[in-house]
C-alpha cells in the first residue's frame, strides 16, 4: 500500500522577477517572502511590495530636492532689496524649479529602479535574516501541516536557492502523491550532490510530467547514474527518465549513451518514438544508439507490425 | 547681493541634481540587473536555478 498522501496545493503565482516576491513592513521594516496578511513582527497590516516602497522612497527624495529649491527661492525673494530684485529672483527660482521638476519627470522610472537597487543592496543582511526566519517558520509548521510547510518553502525558494531548502522540499514532496494537474517543478530542486529522494522524485516526474525532464535533470541523472542504479528502483527510474528524454531529438542525440543503456527497458510507445526518430534522421551521430535500437527491434518487436 | 548669492546657490544645486539624474540616465538600471544582483547576494553568487 502506498504511504503517499493525496494533496492539493494552493495556486502558486510565479513572478517574473524574484524580488517581486519580497515585501517589506512599512512600520518595522521586516522583509518577508511569504503571503501573510500581517507582519509577524509588529502585527500590523502594513506589508507592501519592495518595489512600491522603492517608488515611495524615490518620490520622497525628489520632492525633498524640489522643496529645497523652492525654499532657497523664497529665501532669495525675502532678502531682495528692491521689488525688481525680488521679482527677478522669484522668477529665476521658479524657472530653476521647473527645470528640475521636468528632469525628475523624465528620469522617474530609472530613479525608481535606482531606489530599489539601493534599498535591496543596503538591507541585504536584513533580508537574509528575515528570509531565514521565514524558512524557520515554514519548518515549524512541518509536523502539523506538511502541505503548508511545502507551500511556504516553495515561496521562499524563489529567493533562497540553496540546497538546504531544495532538500527540505524534496523530502516533503516524497510524502505526496504527485498528479499531472499539480504545479510541479524539477530544475529548481536539483541538488549539487546525490540524493536518493531526489532520484525517486525525478522518476515520478518522468512518469507524470515528462515535459519537465530537461537538460539539467538529464545531466544530473547521467552524473549519478551509478548511485541511482544501486537504489531499489534504480533501473526503473533510469528507464523512465530515458523514456522521457526521447521526446526530443536534441536530448536523444545528447544523451544517446544514457538512453542506449536502458533502451531494452523502454515501454513500447517510447521505443516506437525513438525508433521513428532514428528512422527520420539516419545521418545524425547516434553513437551506436541506432544499432542498439535495431537489435532490440529484432529481439522484442520482430513480429510487431507497428514497430 | 544676498539674493543673487542664494539664487546662485540654488542654480548650482539644480545643476548638480540634473547632472546626477543625467549620469544615472546614461547608465540605466534594468530589472534583470537588480534581480540578478539580489539573487547573487542572497545565494552567494549561485543564481543558476531558474
Amino acid at each position: 500500500m502506498s504511504k503517499k498522501k493525496p494533496v492539493t496545493f494552493r495556486p502558486f503565482k510565479a513572478t517574473r522577477y524574484s524580488y517581486e516576491k519580497l515585501r517589506i513592513c512599512r512600520r518595522c521594516g521586516r522583509y518577508t517572502a511569504l503571503g501573510e496578511e500581517r507582519c509577524t513582527r509588529c502585527g500590523r497590516a502594513s506589508l507592501i511590495p519592495v518595489e512600491k516602497q522603492a517608488v515611495s522612497i524615490a518620490g520622497r527624495k525628489m520632492h525633498t530636492r524640489l522643496l529645497l529649491i523652492l525654499l532657497l527661492t523664497l529665501a532669495s525673494v525675502y532678502f531682495g532689496q528692491s521689488l525688481q530684485q525680488m521679482a527677478l529672483s522669484g522668477a529665476g527660482g521658479i524657472v530653476i524649479a521647473g527645470l528640475v521638476y521636468y528632469t525628475q519627470r523624465k528620469v522617474r522610472q530609472n530613479e525608481n529602479l535606482y531606489a530599489l537597487n539601493e534599498l535591496l543592496g543596503r538591507n541585504i543582511l536584513r533580508i537574509k535574516e528575515d528570509l531565514e526566519l521565514n524558512r524557520q517558520e515554514a519548518v515549524s509548521v512541518l509536523r502539523e501541516n506538511d502541505v503548508l510547510a511545502y507551500e511556504k518553502l516553495r515561496e521562499i525558494s524563489i529567493l533562497l536557492r540553496g540546497d538546504r531548502i531544495s532538500r527540505q522540499r524534496v523530502a516533503l514532496l516524497h510524502g505526496f502523491q504527485l498528479r499531472k494537474d499539480m504545479v510541479l517543478e524539477l530544475e529548481q530542486l536539483l541538488l549539487k550532490d546525490f540524493e536518493p529522494l531526489l532520484a525517486e522524485y525525478i522518476g515520478e516526474i518522468a512518469k507524470v510530467r515528462p515535459d519537465l525532464i530537461k537538460d539539467r535533470t538529464l545531466r544530473y541523472v547521467k552524473n549519478y547514474e551509478v548511485q541511482i542504479l544501486e537504489m531499489d528502483k534504480g533501473l526503473a527510474i533510469l528507464a523512465v527518465v530515458a523514456g522521457a528524454a526521447v521526446r526530443l531529438k536534441r536530448y536523444a542525440l545528447l544523451y544517446s549513451g544514457l538512453i542506449g543503456r536502458y533502451v531494452q527497458e523502454l515501454p513500447k510507445d517510447r521505443f516506437l518514438r525513438l525508433s521513428r526518430l532514428i528512422a527520420a534522421n539516419p545521418y545524425e551521430p547516434w553513437n551506436g544508439l541506432d544499432a542498439k535500437v535495431a537489435e532490440i527491434r529484432e529481439l522484442k518487436y520482430r513480429w510487431d507490425p507497428e514497430v | 547681493m544676498i539674493t543673487y548669492v542664494i539664487l546662485g546657490v540654488t542654480f548650482l544645486y539644480a545643476v548638480i541634481q540634473i547632472s546626477l539624474y543625467a549620469s544615472r540616465q546614461r547608465k540605466p538600471l534594468t530589472r534583470e540587473d537588480i534581480d540578478e544582483r539580489l539573487l547573487a547576494a542572497l545565494n552567494g553568487g549561485d543564481t543558476t536555478r531558474e
